[in-house]
């Protein structure tokens, strides 16, 4: 397992922990049945703080990426690829609503959003 | 048992100015060996060996004053406590200061001695000695009541605490013993009551240690 | 379970009043244990006298501070116990030396594991001999800190502890606080005015000015609550004005805090990034004295 956290990221570094492990559990670096290091001896590995590698696996936990079994810590759970499509189409639903919630913000069209996500798609 | 380790960090802290308490007697020693002697040699090299007991008796007290001392304030004891070992060791000084000048006495009392000129009546030295030590005793006690008092005052006026008494004991004692025709009276009572006095003085001591302890106990010390 | 909880604590000193007035208003605050805690403030804003309080070495007018349940009235020797102290300046009696302390310590605290003081001296070089005045800055703090982790402790108590240190040991230390609250049965207080330090593995923050809390929380939530932006002095529209926290501005722009609230986004044209706690904290501080 490899964990690399920028402090340069726009993202938290709870959010690098938790892509970091997503992205291998996925791409089978990390095979299921896995027993990831506690949350504790991560956090001191880091040299992040108890709290955000906490937040990390709670979040990898509720999106079923690990269970959490008491005694022993976290595991990581079989992904199969149905699960693993759901999984998918929930974090992309979630990215675009914060993308439609800027571009509200901002004031754009739908048209010119349309445009943006044409470019963004075939980029 | 905490006392005893609470008594060694005093003696730590005052190590250096304990060599004071060998080195006074020592010189009494060879000044005496110099001179002809008269029967007050011996009580002056006492009252010189009190006088330097007396300094360093309140070491503790004065050192945990100064700034840097935080590690020995936190140490895990009852309240009070401290101030209890910081007079053990007062006590311990004079007993040391006093028994060593009573020894440089001895062996000056030996080596032969006349008898005062200046007294009429019989001395009675055991009682004098008494006399000294008790008084001595008074004055450290009175000494750390005040350093506990004055614990955050400045370090001119802890330095007056510390260094007035002894020269107040010292100047006056010798003071009584060569003017003794003005103070043949106080001489006296000196001579006659040396273990009252002692016991008098041994009882203030410990009531004043009781009181600084209270003190103490109150600051959460 | 809260290894430190310190309640409703207020001192105020009368000397300093007349000049201007310094006083601890009402600080409560708990860690729990497993936990790292910052204190932070600026100097003056009553950090010290906090820590102090809880050391028992300045008696507060009222309030309580419990180490894991138990106070110092009740019990002082295992209250003292309980706790490393390490504080900005070396509180060592100078003419002592590294084998006095190491005696003492090992009279007074049964925890105390010589084997361990001693490897902690030998890695850190301090000799055995000399008095801890003839010691460095850095070593002075490297003293204090092998006298506290070679004992058993529920709480570290840091006060500026990491001033005075070279980069390899302070990276070093922070390692060494990191693994002291791994088992989770321990926690760490440390206040300092720097959090560039700390900012990494502290737990929550407590934020003391003026002797009041301005806020405590979770370091996580604290810097989700924020971005910072910054933008040209033509983009500080008085309807954005109004939005921003703390705005600095110079000859060629500004810099300021934008709450983070749900859905919304600072105006495009700015640019805007994660803050560190030192920024959230300085631009804080720049609000209050505009409010003032």
């Amino acid at each position: 397992m490899k964990i690399i956290i920028s402090s340069q990221s726009e993202l938290p570094i709870y959010a690098q922990i938790e892509e970091e492990i997503k992205n291998q559990i996925l791409d089978g670096t990390i095979p299921e049945g896995t027993l990831l290091p506690s949350i504790r001896k991560l956090a001191r590995e880091t040299g992040v703080s108890v709290i955000t590698t906490t937040r990390a696996y709670s979040d990898l936990e509720s999106r079923g990426y690990i269970a959490s079994q008491p005694g022993r810590g976290s595991i990581v759970l079989p992904q199969d690829n149905k699960l693993l499509r759901e999984q998918y189409r929930k974090e992309i639903k979630e990215d675009l609503t914060h993308a439609v919630a800027a571009a509200r913000q901002t004031g754009m069209d739908r048209q010119e959003f349309d445009s943006l996500l044409d470019s963004v798609w075939d980029s | 048992m905490t006392l005893l380790k609470l008594l060694k960090i005093d003696i730590k802290k005052a190590r250096w100015n304990l060599m004071i308490l060998v080195t006074i007697p020592l010189i009494g020693l060879a000044v005496l060996s110099e001179r002809e002697l008269s029967w007050s040699s011996g009580i002056f090299v006492t009252l010189y060996c009190l006088f330097g007991g007396i300094v360093v008796a309140v070491v503790p007290f004065a050192a945990e004053n100064a700034e840097e001392a935080g590690f020995l304030e936190m140490l895990p004891v009852k309240p009070g406590l401290s101030v209890i070992s910081h007079f053990t060791f007062s006590a311990l000084c004079i007993m040391v200061s006093g028994g060593l000048g009573l020894l440089v006495g001895l062996i000056a009392s030996l080596a032969g001695s006349s008898p005062s000129p200046l007294y009429p009546g019989s001395l009675n030295l055991a009682s004098l000695y008494d006399s000294a030590f008790g008084v001595a005793l008074l004055f450290t006690a009175i000494e750390c009541l005040l350093l506990t008092i004055c614990r955050y005052n400045t370090l001119q006026v802890l330095q007056l605490i510390r260094i007035l008494p002894a020269f107040v004991f010292f100047f006056g004692s010798t003071g009584l013993l060569q003017n003794m025709e003005t103070t043949s009276a106080i001489f006296r009572i000196l001579n006659e009551n040396g273990l009252v006095i002692f016991i008098i003085c041994a009882v203030s001591f410990a009531v004043l240690a009781a009181v600084s302890r209270g003190i103490a106990v109150r600051r959460g010390r | 379970m809260d290894l430190l909880s310190v309640e409703h604590l207020s001192k105020q000193y009368k000397k300093t009043q007349k000049q201007g007035g310094f006083s601890l208003q009402n600080i409560s605050f708990s860690v729990p244990a497993g936990y790292i805690c910052g204190y932070v403030g600026r100097n003056g804003a009553g950090k010290t006298t906090t820590l102090n309080a809880i050391m028992h070495l300045v008696r507060p007018d009222s309030g309580e501070v419990l180490i894991d349940g138990v106070s110092f009235e009740e019990d002082p020797v295992s209250y003292r116990r309980q706790i490393g102290y390490v504080g900005d300046a070396s509180y060592f009696p100078k003419d002592f030396t590294l084998r006095d302390i190491r005696e003492i310590l090992a009279d007074f605290y049964p925890s105390f594991d010589m084997k361990n003081f001693d490897r902690l001296a030998a890695r850190w070089e301090l000799p055995a001999k000399p008095k801890i005045k003839t010691y460095s800055r850095g070593m002075k703090v490297k003293l204090m800190f092998a006298s506290v982790l070679a004992r058993d402790t529920k709480i570290l108590i840091l006060d500026e502890a990491t001033n005075g240190l070279d980069p390899m040991m302070r990276n070093e230390l922070l390692a060494m606080l990191q693994e002291y609250v791994e088992d989770g049965n321990h926690s760490i207080l440390f206040s300092t005015h720097n959090m560039e330090d700390l900012q990494d593995i502290a737990d929550y923050i407590f934020f003391i000015e003026e002797g009041r809390k301005v806020f405590f929380q979770a370091k996580d939530e604290l810097l989700e609550e924020y971005l910072l932006v910054r933008g040209g002095l033509s983009d500080l529209t008085p309807e954005l004005t109004g939005r921003l926290t703390g705005i600095q501005k110079n000859e060629f722009g500004f810099s300021a805090l934008y709450p983070v609230a749900e859905n919304c986004v600072p105006p495009a044209g700015l640019l805007s990034e994660k803050p560190t706690v030192d920024e959230i904290i300085v631009h804080m501080l720049r609000q209050m004295r505009e409010t003032v």
